[in-house]
């Protein structure tokens, strides 16, 4: 019995569960019924891996499927039993390598026919309709504090502090807009870091026997499994990755097919489009206005969505799913908004939010910040030279890229004339007729 | 490491005298080096051999002869001494003195004992000489013992001396390997690395501290590998030793040799200095039992303990437990019999897993009490449960013990997407994380916040049910028909409402307070009374680890719920999402709230046996004669000292059966029967005093009382003896007077004068010339008629005639074999008078024997002075005659000297005759004392096969098991074994019933 001296100690994992402030755990199934997909349909998950490997043991075969080796047992017999896969020898650990028959190849051959998928085994939509609203960013309200800490290294003046943080708040859309070169895309990709928190997203989806997969190693960074105490002591299903929120950064490439299921006939397996892959986490439409298509095509394709935060998707076989749209949608621009879009639509992105030049000041500090990183020694009187001779007098606009992308030249002129790494008006002076000139005649071209 | 077991053989080596003038004796321990002998040596001294066999361990012997020169030299008084140092056929052999035992050997005996190790301080003071020891040697000559473990502590007289120095090294030398040979499990980390530091011996020395004060050690690992993977990386679970160690050892055990004690003295005097500071926990702890707290009143112990864990949310010290007293006041709860028990509706409400196992059993006990449910309306059940396997478990045969389907509620969750709808509704009281992660299997799976969740997601179902529930139990016609069927007084229409959930599953433990409140929120409404809600909370932990955890958190969470809700100034908030509307003013949830520990680490069978207490409460709570003492139970108020307002109050009950047909207790029972009946044919009616009395001015008087009555019991013994002895005649005065009288017989006349008679006739009867001397003559006749004063028993004399003291000591052996029959008879009937008994009877025969011994003491010493007085007489006599005859007298005396001659030898006869009479009455009562001796032995054989016939009874082992089972107090004990007593007493009018509460 226990008393005063010995006061029990709650396990460690268990506390981190019941503490946790993770609004979704993918519970480790338990049995085939528990993993929502049927026994065929992992039978040909099983036999594709087969046919493309040769042969391999039950366990391999069910970390590839990412399903547990207990819950497949039944299925290996029933294979075995059918004469589909034979053992074709003893594994360690109580366990077979499996090889397939003839008929078994030509089964495979069959399944590969029908689908051209062998990764991880999908789950059901529903089970990740449910998780995306679990974790939606919607319920994180990031407070001043996490703001100020998601953007401790870089500059950000805090008239501009004050507006982004309700409309991060919001978790609707925003325009981010302002001259090129100040921070908008920097800004836009740190404000997914203070929802700070990692999420649990499927490797694939499986909704009306067609596969949709969703993880693409481009936006998902995986969270390393050594992290915490909570992956050891509690069994999760695989068939999720755990991620930190994604941030699906696109510009001008975007085209419209990027927003439906991307459907390859020849394996007959679907990509999830840009707004899936970003749930839970930001979107950010950088250069807004320079897309492949228009601003109102694109706007108009997202109209509901944005209102109403779900998007209704077309799969192959015609099949339309209702999937969540639950994103901070950034829309990043060095145009005007009301010249991009109309009235209707700005109203359905409601904070507009302006990044404009720094001032003298914070290019002092901005180079301040950038000497550190370069590892030189910061020059008042240089910098004030550097805007008296280069800005000043030739009527230049101060962009937050400046002061990284001349040092960058610095450097690099240095290195290539043997030169100890420092600023010197005169190295400004021959980086910044190679940064500006190209520059200049851009803008002249695009604006003036 | 391995241990081999059986002692080598060695061929060419004299196990029996390794060395000359050395004996082996025993074996006292083998290990992988060799082997321990307890030896002779020369001078008749006891010595400890060790042989290191070195043809089966070369390395070992070598290593340890190394080491052994290395320590040879110095000298300490807590470093075992080594006497001797010999190498014989290549074995090396040790002499050292002999301890007593190791600390280990130590250490077992006293877990043997029920410790869980030694007492701290005792430890301690071992620890300290080893410390001195190991510190010494470090400073002094740089060496590191290495092999620091229980069994190289060893305890000579009551200090620990330092001993097996197999790898005592210098640690400026270098060294090839150090792994071989060493102990893992007390192994420091640098020793893995075969770095040892100065530091190493006091890590080795602290993990024998752990283990030797609690019987845990800070690394489980059961392999070498695993023990070092885990000296080198894993923190050491310290969470066995007193709060005032951990850290002290955590230092001494860091995995940075820089990190710890600078020396070992040091590690040893932060121990003795903390538990200084911490007297209590160590007082606590010296006491080294395992805290088996009698019965359930240990359950508020855990509380507080729960309250003392990691989460730091309820204040602890509030918390008060009930206290030994407590138990008396309980006691002393009087009831009135002739006053009839007042019943009311009852409606159980069972919630959860735990609960279901509680509703089977008091369901069936209802029934076969009361009849069938149907016939009792005003009494229902109403089991809600998340898991419908449960449910359909609990309905699910055709026993008295299943539950009716419209007697349950099943309230499962559903998948995440069905809350989806009702997200905004719900998640107004319940985490989002909770609502998205219900389990696959649909169960909370021991998570409280998806219990609430079911119960949220049920709430109008469940409101329904309980609304039905209350007016059918309260309904008027229903309460008649109930009193009717079943007899009980049901005098109110108020009703009782039990709920009963464990606080540790994730069903009971989620829903049980919102239930309570939902209860009462409908009784409100339908106007009754919110008087009578009782909680019956239950914990319990099972079997696997990690759902133990979950039990202990989940009760933790509910209790702090309850304690929230229960404070002054708090409330319950309502929760709209199921309609239940906030509590203000009091607000307690329950109006009497018990919570039962049911045990740890239960398997479902253990967990069965445990929920039967408390289904046997619930039964003897709403519908026994028991009621009422329960009702004042609950109108004892546990208030702390200065609480201001009242602090919330946990109660718990613990259940004893009392001749309950399914345990052991009967034949307990029969065998105290008997053994008290064989002490009362031992010793008389029961010592009164050993029965349990509530009060203590009550015991004093009981005591002054027994103590009177034992003595007027054996007084009165005394005077009956004495009685019978004057009945028996049995005294000096009449028993010479019956010699007396019997000589009188045999000369038929007065015997004196009959002596008279015969004196003066030898006197003057003729004198034959060869008679010689006339006196002598007459001497000679007196003798062959009494017998001669010398002979005493023997048999002579005369063979045509007895001499009359053998007359009358034949006569005399008759009389005193009959008296001593009528003696032994008389104490025989003693042993089946009630208030004598064996005792009685012993103390008669004593009586007697002390009586016949006195009378005979003062009978052999009359005689003996008579007889002085006769040779006396008769020396005189006849020398004066001879004087007479040597100066030449005539033949013919004269008158006067004749006369005197006559009185002198009157006086001898009557002397002679005295003595005579003396000698057989001692006679006499030697052969009564023979008698009333061996009626005594006998009496003291049959009091010894009774006292062995009574110790052949001896159920106390097995009664305390028996009670330790049903988890009785004192109290209880005592009181049962009081109602024993009187059974016992009043055994012609047994009392029916014994069985029933306390």
């Amino acid at each position: 019995m226990a008393t005063h001296a010995d006061a029990h100690e709650i396990d460690d994992g268990l506390r981190s569960i019941l503490l946790s402030d993770d609004n979704f755990w993918p519970a480790e199934p338990k049995s085939i019924r528990e993993t929502g997909l049927n026994s065929s349909f992992i039978e040909h998950l099983i036999c594709k891996y087969l046919a493309t490997t040769g042969s391999s043991s039950g366990r391999s075969i069910a970390e590839s499927l990412c399903l547990s080796f207990s819950i497949l047992g039944e299925l290996f017999d029933s294979l075995r039993t059918r004469q589909i896969v034979v053992h074709a020898g003893a594994a360690p650990f109580n366990d077979y390598y499996y090889a397939l028959t003839d008929h078994g190849r030509s089964r495979a051959t069959a399944y590969l026919g029908e689908s051209g998928y062998g990764g991880p085994a999908p789950v059901p939509l529903m089970d990740y309709v449910l998780s995306v609203e679990a974790q939606a960013i919607t319920f994180v309200a990031p407070k001043y504090a996490q703001l100020a800490e998601a953007f401790r290294d870089i500059s950000v003046e805090p008239k501009l502090f004050a507006s982004l943080g309700p409309a991060i708040n919001s978790g609707a859309g925003m325009f981010l807009y302002g001259a090129p070169g100040n921070g908008k895309s920097t800004l836009a990709r740190r404000l997914t870091v203070c929802f700070g928190q990692k999420i649990w997203i499927p490797q694939a989806l499986l909704e009306g026997g067609q596969i949709i997969k969703l993880y693409d190693a481009a936006y998902h960074h995986i969270v390393e499994e050594d992290d915490g105490t909570l992956l050891r002591c509690q069994d999760h299903d695989c068939r999720w990755l755990q991620i930190w929120r994604p941030t699906v950064v696109v510009g001008g490439e975007l085209t419209m097919d990027d927003l439906e299921i991307h459907h390859n006939p020849q394996s007959n397996v679907s990509e999830a489009p840009l707004q899936m892959k970003s749930n839970c986490g930001c979107l950010l439409l950088d250069d807004f206005g320079r897309q492949r298509i228009a601003p109102n095509e694109l706007l108009n394709r997202w109209i509901v969505p944005l209102e109403c935060r779900h998007d209704f998707l077309t799969l192959a076989n015609g099949k339309k799913i209702k999937v969540p749209f639950e994103q901070l949608i950034i829309f990043s621009t060095n145009l005007e908004p009301e010249d991009l879009v109309d009235e209707a639509f700005l109203r359905r992105i409601p904070y507009k939010i302006e990044v404009g030049d720094p001032g003298v000041e914070e290019f002092h500090f901005l180079f301040k910040l950038y000497c550190a990183t370069f590892d030189c020694e910061y020059r008042k009187d240089v910098v004030n030279y550097l805007i008296d001779t280069h800005y000043r007098s030739q009527n230049r606009a101060m962009r937050r890229c400046h002061p990284r992308d001349l040092l960058m030249q610095v450097r690099n002129y240095c290195r290539y004339n043997d030169l100890e790494m420092e600023i010197r008006p005169e190295y400004f002076d021959c980086v910044v007729e190679s940064y500006f000139a190209m520059v200049l005649k851009g803008k002249a071209k695009r604006g003036n | 490491m391995n241990m081999k077991t059986e002692v080598t053989q060695v061929v060419g080596f004299n196990k029996q005298e390794p060395i000359p003038g050395y004996f082996t004796k025993e074996l006292i321990g083998v290990g992988g080096y060799g082997e321990v002998w307890k030896t002779h040596a020369p001078g008749g001294l006891l010595k400890a051999v060790k042989i290191v066999y070195a043809n089966l361990n070369s390395k070992r012997a070598s290593r340890e002869l190394r080491s052994l020169n290395r320590i040879k030299e110095v000298r300490h008084a807590f470093l075992l001494s080594i006497e001797r140092i010999e190498i014989v056929d290549g074995n090396l052999i040790i002499v050292t003195e002999l301890a007593d035992q190791s600390l280990k050997q130590h250490y077992e005996k006293c877990r043997a004992t029920g410790l869980r190790g030694l007492p701290r301080d005792e430890l301690l003071e071992y620890l300290r000489d080893a410390a001195d020891a190991l510190d010494y040697i470090y400073e002094n000559y740089s060496l590191q013992h290495l092999d620091i473990k229980p069994e190289n502590l060893l305890l000579v007289g009551n200090r620990a001396k330092v001993a097996d120095f197999g790898l005592i090294k210098n640690l400026y030398e270098r060294s090839a390997s150090l792994i071989e040979g060493l102990t893992p499990i007390y192994s420091p980390p640098e020793l893995f690395e075969g770095k040892p530091n100065r530091h190493s011996d006091q890590y080795s020395l602290a993990i024998v501290y752990q283990e030797m004060l609690t019987g845990e050690l800070p690394f489980d690992g059961m392999t070498a590998a695993h023990l070092a993977a885990q000296h080198l990386q894993t923190p050491p679970a310290l969470r066995g030793l007193p709060k005032c160690d951990q850290p002290i050892i955590a230092r001494a055990l860091s995995k940075n040799p820089d990190g710890r004690f600078p020396s070992c003295r040091a590690l040893i005097g932060a121990l003795i200095e903390a538990g200084k500071e911490n007297a209590e926990v160590v007082k606590d702890n010296a006491a080294g039992r395992d805290h088996r707290q009698a019965g359930s009143s240990a359950a508020p112990l855990k509380t507080e303990a729960l309250a003392e864990g990691s989460f730091e949310l309820v204040q602890s010290q509030s918390i008060t437990s009930a206290k030994a007293e407590d138990w008396a006041e309980l006691a002393s709860i009087e009831l009135d019999e002739n006053a009839a028990t007042q019943y009311a509706p009852v409606l159980f409400v069972g919630i959860g897993g735990v609960a279901t196992r509680t509703f089977r059993r008091l369901r069936a006990r209802l029934q076969d009490r009361l009849g069938t449910m149907d016939a009792m309306p005003a009494i229902d059940l109403l089991l809600l449960d998340t898991d419908v396997k449960n449910l359909n478990w609990a309905t699910g045969d055709e026993s008295s013990a299943a539950l009716h389907v419209s007697e349950t509620l099943a309230m499962p969750l559903r998948r995440a997407e069905h809350y989806r709808s009702a997200a905004g509704k719900i998640l107004g009281s319940i985490s989002r994380r909770w609502v998205y992660n219900i389990p696959f299997s649909l169960q909370t799976e021991g998570f409280r916040p998806l219990g609430r969740l079911a119960m949220v997601d049920h709430s109008k179902r469940l409101l329904d049910r309980l609304r039905q529930a209350l007016t059918k139990i309260t309904r008027e016609e229903n309460v008649a028909t109930t009193a009717q069927n079943t007899g009980l007084n049901l005098a109110s229409r108020q009703p009782q409402v039990y709920i009963v959930a464990s606080t540790s599953g994730g069903t009971g433990g989620g829903m049980v307070l919102d239930v309570a409140y939902a209860v009462r929120s409908i009784l409100a409404e339908l106007g009754l009374s919110e008087e009578n809600v009782f909680g019956i909370l239950m914990h319990a932990t099972p079997r696997a680890a990690g759902d133990r955890d979950k039990a202990i958190a989940n009760s933790y969470s509910t209790l702090s719920e309850l304690w929230h809700y229960c404070r002054p100034g708090h409330n319950y908030p309502g929760d709209r999402a199921c309609g239940l509307p906030p509590f203000h003013g009091n607000n307690r949830t329950f109006s009497n709230c018990y919570f039962v520990h049911l045990g740890d680490d239960l398997s479902e069978t253990q967990l069965d046996t445990a929920t039967d207490p408390v289904a046997e409460y619930l039964y003897s709570s709403a519908v026994t004669p028991a009621a009422g003492f329960f009702e004042k139970c609950r109108k004892i108020e546990y208030a702390p000292a200065g609480a201001q307002p009242p602090e919330p109050v946990l109660r718990t009950f613990g259940l004893c059966q009392l001749g309950g047909s399914n345990s052991d207790i009967p034949t307990i029972v029969a065998e105290l029967l008997c053994r008290d009946l064989v002490c009362i044919w031992r010793s008389g009616p029961p010592n009164t005093v050993e029965r349990a009395s509530p009060k203590l001015t009550e015991t004093v008087a009981l005591i002054a009382a027994h103590d009177k009555t034992k003595q007027t019991r054996f007084f009165k013994i005394e005077e009956q003896a004495a009685a019978k002895a004057a009945d028996l005649e049995l005294g000096l005065e009449p028993m010479q007077a019956v010699a007396r009288e019997i000589l009188g017989q045999e000369v038929s006349g007065d015997v004196e004068s009959y002596f008279g008679r015969l004196i003066l006739e030898a006197f003057d009867a003729p004198r034959a010339e060869a008679d010689g001397n006339d006196l002598t003559r007459v001497f000679a006749i007196v003798d062959a008629v009494l017998g001669d004063v010398a002979r005493g028993d023997e048999d002579g004399g005369d063979a045509n005639f007895d001499s009359l003291d053998t007359v009358l000591n034949t006569r005399l052996e008759g009389r005193a074999g009959k008296a001593a029959a009528e003696i032994r008879d008389w104490i025989f009937d003693l042993v089946d008078a009630s208030e004598a008994r064996v005792e009685g009877a012993k103390q008669a025969a004593e009586w007697f024997q002390n009586l016949l011994r006195t009378m005979e003491r003062t009978t052999v010493n009359t005689a003996g002075h008579l007889r002085e007085q006769i040779g006396t007489l008769k020396d005189a006599v006849l020398s004066d005659d001879a004087g007479r005859r040597a100066a030449g007298a005539s033949n013919t005396p004269d008158a006067k000297l004749l006369r005197e001659e006559k009185i002198c030898l009157f006086e001898y006869a009557r002397l002679r005759l005295d003595h005579v009479i003396e000698s057989s009455v001692a006679r006499w009562l030697r052969l009564i004392e023979g008698q009333v001796t061996a009626t005594l032995d006998r009496l003291q054989e049959f009091w010894t096969d009774l006292n062995n016939l009574a110790a052949s009874f001896d159920v106390t082992p097995r009664l305390s098991d028996a009670f330790d089972r049903s988890a009785a107090p004192e109290i209880v004990h005592n009181n049962w074994r009081s109602l024993l007593s009187d059974l016992i007493n009043h055994r012609e009018d047994p009392q029916p019933g014994l069985g029933g509460f306390v």
